[in-house]
């Protein structure tokens, strides 16, 4: 994947700073990012097709902090 | 009692107020769903006491097979400031193996949250909860 690759195992931190209002499945054991989407289904499809069956998924925030007060 | 971590949040460079953290610390907690296919999906909610009840992404209620508008709709006010509407359905999820069926609204309108929350009614009514911001920890007892 696009991102996958050129990025070189990103860490949920690292998707979490790069990308604004998208989808993020990721390893919540190792922090690593197994799929990005647009739409949640996109994301967790793509996880899943990278090997991971139980995906942690969560969105980036147009507005990070604060984020909700 | 079930105990879970502080999750740490990457704080973005445009903060000013966090000259010395890189992160920060919230109540954010992780929980086990089923989808249609009755694989996992784990999802993060913050444990939020200023929220009068549980509210997830409308997305997600679609992802574990409801069909999100089917529930009883509420119209309630965000941080925008804008009406949203949430629907309601009960629901049974996972928090470290320990089983929890609660009413949660799934809403299209919190596409700006990263996750979902947890409130007074619905989560808060179901445990004793203890934030321990000193050593990391929350506590569902």
């Amino acid at each position: 994947m696009w991102y996958y690759a050129r990025m070189k195992k990103p860490s949920f931190a690292d998707m979490f700073k790069k990308f604004t209002d998208v989808w993020i499945a990721y390893d919540s054991n190792t922090n690593k990012v197994f799929g990005i989407g647009k739409s949640l289904q996109a994301a967790i499809n793509r996880a899943r097709k990278n090997g991971l069956e139980a995906p942690t998924v969560t969105k980036a925030p147009k507005k990070h902090l604060p984020w909700i007060v | 009692m079930i105990t879970l971590p502080y999750r740490p949040y990457p704080i973005p460079q445009s903060n000013k107020l966090e000259l010395t953290k890189s992160e920060l610390l919230r109540p954010v907690i992780e929980l086990t769903l089923k989808d249609k296919k009755n694989a996992e999906i784990r999802y993060l909610a913050l444990v939020d006491s200023g929220a009068d009840y549980c509210l997830f992404h409308g997305f997600l209620g679609e992802q574990i097979g409801l069909n999100v508008k089917k529930g009883k709709a509420l119209n309630f006010y965000g941080t925008s400031g804008r009406s949203q509407i949430a629907y309601f359905h009960e629901i049974t999820f996972t928090i470290q193996g320990k089983e929890i069926t609660t009413t949660v609204g799934f809403s299209y309108g919190i596409e700006s949250l990263s996750v979902g929350l947890l409130g007074q009614n619905g989560f808060f009514d179901k445990f004793t909860i203890r934030f321990d911001l000193k050593n990391k920890l929350i506590e569902l007892n």
